[in-house]
């Protein structure tokens, strides 16, 4: 048997959460290193996966297969393909930077990183299972761990933020889990494989109800408008590492879902109503620019931008083409990557002024000249500036786009347009003008603070030049699913 | 030879007038040993029970029958027994009780293992009696002498109320099974079973599922059966209630599929829907119910009543995946539900209450205790990777596969609502701050306890083809009887 690469990518924070748990609480470096080690494991793993990947062959490789319950098709099967891999990769960049930027945490040091790591755990799971039960399982293991990070560790109305996220998610996770039941049941195959299913064949009706209702419930992570509404305010409350989190990766959670489950089991359905999908994606798109232009928190500015840019994602699966698949999992990655930026960021800023208030702020560049650039380079990303990875992804997702929708389409790249205004009012009002009074003891990123931000920086500056590392993976995946969608090559 | 097949009763039945005759000779120091030889009792009636697993015969002219079935739930029984018994080791402090407190949880374990095994309807009213009236003396009787015992009050209503609401059922139920042998002249069984094939015209009939399934629900706490729960649950004893919650109400299960499901297979199509829609109004009012709840015993009490909701899922859809649903999800509630209660009882002994408000800061006070109801709740909620996941993924699995749509939605939506409550417990004992700073500390025996039994259910959760295994052969051969 090979080795089991994908376990260990899995498990490795799993091993790190009881490696925490006999260090006694007083040994903070011990802890925190531990951290430290078993995430980088996994991002060491998940970068060495994304190399060894074999692009001549594609298809699911990595694979590891163990029964589990037998009587009804539960097996233990995990699985890398050109879309998994991406996300795998961005999982371990997020989490890994996670944990540095957590590194000045100071209260309950045991419990939180404990937390931070079983988010991960979770996260690796969806990404690497190909089998339905498991999916799931790792779907919703992080719904303790993410409540105690906002409420233990969060800001503001934290216990309002962490029950709605909560509450939100699991009914999301409610339509999920009647999909796949159903799904179980009327496939015929007695089988939770992702592919046993995917190869059985349903009635046309089944198939657009059943995809709507998956869509529906993995719309709730996806942030799919309207049921956006626990993102804004759980972000705000969330501490830093959780907002990195939850905007870098968890999101993805959701559109992977859509991707992997609803769309790749049932084509057909996704066909006859991804053009509705489409519509509320565009609304996704310009509801979330124009609320992001109206918030004055900082945290607000971003949750909003994040509703925005996983329209984008929507809207890039909705096309059910090659290209414009493509283009959704690299903004899945591009997105992720930034966001995470974006809040650590914030997070270093809120740190010190202890206001996310960008009306107090104002001139900080000239004290955190490192923080001002890197935001910039993030927003940059955001708006999608040629030679950033933003602006690969969003063109492909509209020239797949432009082949499905043309109207939505148009309606889309003015409402991406709009980032541009709030990226660059956001970067305005704190890092230039007049800088207030109050702010004149800030200090800079220190070098091991810059450590994550250089992590994240480098790995948007790099997939914007050269794309065709990651593309060269994705489109293999992507290829596959458009085939089935018959959405074609464009 | 077949009548060894009765060892296990005969060593508890035994075992139980051993202790209740200690009790009343041994010295009020040497009285502390009694639960010692009630567990050994069971552990050996355990051990005897294993080596049974592939009998299958019945015995006395198909009075009582011996199979997987009834070993599966013989076994199950004599494990909670067991486990209430250790944690109940320092709970009676009136030395005249002592002996009487253990022999009567053992004549209740004796009572529900005859009726695992019935196949007749007398035998089953008697084993039945055997069940409820032991608990009727321990749920009113307070094991803690009585000086300025507030609870001892509560107690007494909880008992009364047990009792009255207990016999009722009873009596409804005699009068079901009475018009069940009128109308088909037999008490066995499986003769019942046979003469009741054709399709259901006697209005008498149905009359008399509507009081068989009345007398059952009462002992699941099934709407609208279940008034006792919350008020005898909070009253009673905490070890009693525990074994209310996990014990007495798979006594109704198992009394619902040997002789519900066991008589009237025939005529499945005119009760299932009736079952369903109780399945799903007892879910919804548990957990409604549940939501506005102060006192942990009363949150359980209404929980529970919300998860035998989900375990009659599994026999809506009756096929061989559901009842070994339903067992399988008896066995993940059953654990979790032992292990809540375990908790509650260390931090009564502790702090002296039950209100959640006063669980605020637990954490601190008692990072075990926390993390072990935390383990607890979570699988109450279906959290993975705790065993209520596997237990409810299986079981709404086989829903979906038999094609109930209705009561899988409703029951994931069930779902959904009690995580919120099941939240706030984990809530206060994570970021409230505590009112003293004082530590609680966790006997060695509890502590064991509480171990073994948060490892349960994490196991449970992490490979359940431990026990589905065996649930699904209990249920195969259960079904090929038909």
């Amino acid at each position: 048997m090979a080795f089991p690469i994908l376990s260990v990518i899995i498990l490795a924070p799993l091993a790190g959460v009881l490696a925490i748990a006999v260090i006694p609480k007083q040994k903070l470096l011990a802890i925190r290193s531990t951290a430290a080690t078993a995430t980088f494991i996994s991002l060491a793993g998940s970068v060495l996966i994304c190399v060894l990947y074999d692009r001549v062959a594609g298809g699911m490789q990595f694979v590891e297969k163990l029964p589990w319950i037998q009587s009804i098709g539960i097996s233990y099967t995990l699985g890398v393909d050109g879309i998994s891999c991406p996300m795998v990769l961005l999982t371990g960049i997020v989490i890994f930077t996670g944990v540095l930027v957590s590194w000045s945490i100071n209260e309950r040091v045991k419990q939180f990183f404990i937390n931070l790591l079983l988010l991960s755990v979770g996260a690796f799971g969806v990404f690497c299972s190909r089998n339905l039960f498991f999916f799931f399982l790792f779907y919703e293991i992080a719904v303790l761990p993410m409540f105690l990070l906002i409420s233990i560790w969060g800001s503001g109305d934290k216990y309002y933020g962490a029950y709605k996220l909560t509450l939100q998610k699991i009914g999301g996770s409610v339509l999920v889990f009647i999909g796949i039941l159903v799904l179980y049941a009327v496939s015929g195959q007695n089988s939770f494989e992702i592919a046993a299913l995917a190869r059985a064949d349903y009635l046309i009706s089944v198939q657009k109800i059943l995809f709507v209702v998956l869509c529906f419930g993995f719309g709730v992570l996806a942030l799919l408008w309207p049921l956006h509404t626990w993102a804004p305010i759980g972000h705000a409350a969330a501490p830093t590492a959780a907002s990195m989190f939850l905007a870098g990766v968890s999101m993805k959670m959701g559109a992977y879902g859509i991707l992997r489950v609803a769309i790749e089991i049932l084509p057909e359905g996704a066909k006859a109503m991804m053009p509705y999908i489409a519509v509320l994606a565009i609304i996704n798109v310009v509801y979330g620019a124009i609320a992001a232009m109206a918030q004055t928190d900082f945290k607000y500015i971003v949750g909003y931008s994040s509703v925005s840019h996983m329209g984008l994602v929507i809207l890039g699966l909705a096309t059910l083409n090659w290209v414009g698949i493509s283009g959704a999992v690299f903004q899945m990655f591009s997105h992720g990557i930034m966001t995470a930026a974006l809040f650590a960021l914030v997070g270093l800023v809120y740190g010190q002024t202890h206001t996310r208030d960008i009306r107090e702020l104002g001139g900080l560049a000239t004290k955190l000249p490192i923080i001002a650039g890197v935001f910039i380079l993030a927003g940059l990303t955001s708006l999608g500036l040629p030679g950033t990875s933003g602006f690969v992804a969003e063109f492909l997702v509209f020239m797949g786009a432009f082949k499905a929708y043309k109207v939505i389409t148009v309606l889309a790249i003015i409402g991406s347009a709009l980032t541009a205004v709030y990226v660059l009012r956001v970067v305005r009002r704190v890092f230039f003008g007049p800088i207030n009074k109050k702010w004149e003891n800030l200090n800079d990123a220190t070098a091991f603070e810059m450590v994550p931000l250089v992590i994240l920086a480098v790995t948007q500056v790099f997939f914007g030049i050269y794309p065709g590392a990651l593309i060269s993976l994705i489109n293999l995946g992507a290829k596959a699913i458009a085939i089935k969608t018959g959405g074609g090559l464009l | 030879m077949r009548m060894a097949a009765l060892i296990p009763e005969a060593i508890v039945f035994v075992t139980a007038l051993l202790v209740l005759l200690l009790g009343v000779l041994l010295e009020e120091k040497q009285k502390t040993y009694l639960s010692f030889l009630a567990a050994v009792g069971i552990v050996f009636a355990i051990a005897v029970e294993i080596l049974l697993k592939n009998a299958s015969f019945p015995l006395y002219n198909n009075i009582l029958l011996i199979d997987p079935l009834s070993v599966f739930f013989k076994v199950f029984f004599l494990v909670v027994a067991l486990f209430i018994i250790v944690i109940s080791y320092q709970l009676v402090e009136d030395p005249d009780y002592v002996g009487e407190y253990f022999a009567l949880i053992l004549f209740s374990t004796l009572g529900m293992m005859v009726i695992s095994s019935c196949g007749e309807l007398i035998t089953m009213y008697v084993g039945l009696g055997l069940v409820s009236l032991p608990l009727y003396a321990l749920v009113t009787r307070s094991p803690v002498i009585a000086s300025a015992n507030e609870d001892s009050y509560k107690g007494k209503e909880a008992g009364i109320k047990y009792i009255i609401l207990g016999m009722l059922s009873t009596a409804v139920l005699l009068y079901g099974l009475t018009i069940l042998y009128g109308l088909t002249g037999t008490l066995v069984v499986e003769e019942i079973y046979h003469n009741l094939t054709g399709p259901i015209t006697h209005p008498a009939l149905i009359l008399s599922f509507a009081f068989v399934l009345m007398g059952f629900g009462f002992k699941i706490g099934m709407v609208p059966f279940h008034t006792w729960v919350p008020d005898t649950y909070e009253g009673a004893p905490t070890q009693i209630s525990a074994f209310l919650s996990v014990a007495s109400k798979a006594a109704g299960f198992v009394l619902l599929l040997r002789i519900f499901v066991g008589a009237l297979m025939g005529s499945r199509v005119y009760w299932i829907p009736m079952v369903e829609i109780l399945a799903i109004l007892t879910m919804f009012l548990g957990n409604l119910a549940a939501l506005s709840q102060d006192n942990i015993k009363r949150l359980l009490a209404y929980s529970s009543i919300a998860h035998g909701g989900y375990a009659l899922v599994g026999i809506a859809v009756l096929s061989e995946m559901g009842i070994s649903g339903t067992l399988f999800y008896l066995i993940t509630y059953g654990c979790a539900s032992l292990c809540a209660f375990t908790v509650v009882i260390v931090v009564f002994n502790a702090i002296g209450s039950n209100e959640i408000k006063d669980y605020a800061g637990l954490y601190k006070k008692a990072p075990g205790l926390a993390i072990a109801l935390t383990v607890s709740l979570l699988s109450l909620a279906g959290i993975p990777v705790f065993a209520g996941f596997a237990g409810k993924f299986y079981v709404f699995a086989s829903a979906a596969y038999g094609k109930l749509y209705t009561l899988l939605v409703f029951a994931l939506l069930n779902g959904a609502i009690s995580l919120y409550y099941y939240l706030r417990v984990i809530k206060e004992m994570y970021t409230s701050e505590p009112s003293s700073e004082e530590a609680i500390s966790v006997s060695p025996v509890f502590k064991v306890v509480l171990w073994i039994e948060s490892i349960i259910v994490l196991l449970i959760g992490v490979y359940p083809w431990i026990f589905i295994r065996i649930t699904e052969d209990v249920a195969k051969s259960f079904l090929a009887g038909f």
